[in-house]
């Protein structure tokens, strides 16, 4: 589906796409290319579907991936969401991408009849960092955490207000 | 430092899942009748949107105008024969557009667009994108000669 991505240094909007990759078809990101995920490996499952988010301008680079799984019961879980390096930290080429494709993953909930349930885990070596992205999601993609767990869920009103800012 | 990765097995078990499960089927439960039936109007305006932007549509995964709006017929739980009705014609003629038998007309497109709350153009993209689907599963062979290059001798 097409997105819009913003260009950090320039603030102007990028037309982009996020695009479904086929199981063993294409080289996806990996520990050794300075990403977080080994995506090459875990997009092989094969109760996961693999996405990525392109420019149009340059749809050779992977500006950020994800992986759900929409076969779970009543949700659909974010297995894996992860933006390049190069849209890291202060110096990023791009902004929004993880918003895109959070707001995506919400999207394919309501699609596959989930209601717009998604879940995940957020889950850092230092419980101080875990608990910043926590409130990060909390704050700027809706999540609640369930209990004191580390899994966080986005209902359907946190959910359609993503879709809306992301990707109208 | 050695970056370890987590694997989702190492998190999402059963025992997971069956509390996430609970808290979404509590949360679910106290949902108005209102919010339900906007969930479920949305979900299938998004499958339409899905629908219209997917690259390559099989033959096997093709949906029909009838198809969508059998799931509003289904969330609103009414029968085709009430919508036509609804619209001031008969279910036959209704059926007939909604089929492909008849090609879709403005005001027809601005009828069930009305209804659903979706865009008029959406409708004739799926009308649009099926039967180029057809024609590109069955002949797509007969259309490859139709190229500029080949025209100029590029």
């Amino acid at each position: 589906m097409n997105v819009k991505i913003v260009d950090f240094n320039t603030k102007s909007e990028v037309e982009a796409r996020i695009i479904r990759v086929s199981k063993n078809k294409s080289k996806l990101p990996s520990i050794t290319d300075g990403w977080r995920f080994n995506f090459n490996k875990h997009s092989k499952q094969p109760e996961f579907e693999t996405y990525i988010l392109i420019t149009n301008d340059a749809p050779e680079i992977i500006e950020g991936c994800l992986i759900i799984n929409t076969k779970t019961e009543y949700q659909v879980y974010m297995a894996f969401v992860e933006i390049a390096p190069h849209n890291k930290a202060e110096h990023k080429k791009h902004d929004r991408v993880a918003g895109c494709l959070i707001a995506f993953a919400c999207k394919q909930s309501f699609i596959n009849d989930k209601e717009g349930y998604l879940a995940f885990d957020v889950i850092e070596e230092k419980k101080e960092d875990e608990k910043k992205l926590m409130q990060l999601y909390s704050r700027k993609y809706k999540a609640l955490r369930l209990d004191n767990s580390t899994t966080m869920i986005i209902t359907p009103e946190g959910s359609k207000t993503l879709i809306n800012e992301f990707l109208k | 430092m050695k970056k370890t990765e987590i694997l989702p097995k190492d998190i999402w078990n059963a025992n997971k899942m069956e509390r996430v499960n609970s808290f979404i089927s509590n949360h679910s439960k106290n949902l108005s009748e209102d919010e339900k039936l906007n969930n479920k109007l949305l979900t299938i305006q998004y499958k339409l949107e899905d629908y219209i932007q997917k690259e390559d549509i099989e033959e096997d995964e093709m949906l029909e105008i009838l198809d969508f709006v059998k799931m509003y017929l289904k969330a609103l739980n009414i029968t085709k024969k009430d919508l036509a009705h609804y619209f001031g014609m008969g279910d036959s003629n209704l059926h007939k557009y909604l089929t492909g038998q008849r090609k879709l007309n403005p005001n027809i497109v601005l009828k069930i667009s009305s209804f659903s709350h979706t865009n008029p153009e959406d409708w004739y993209r799926v009308q649009v994108k099926n039967e180029i689907a057809k024609l590109k599963n069955e002949k797509s062979k007969d259309y490859e000669k139709y190229d500029y290059k080949k025209l100029l001798s590029l």
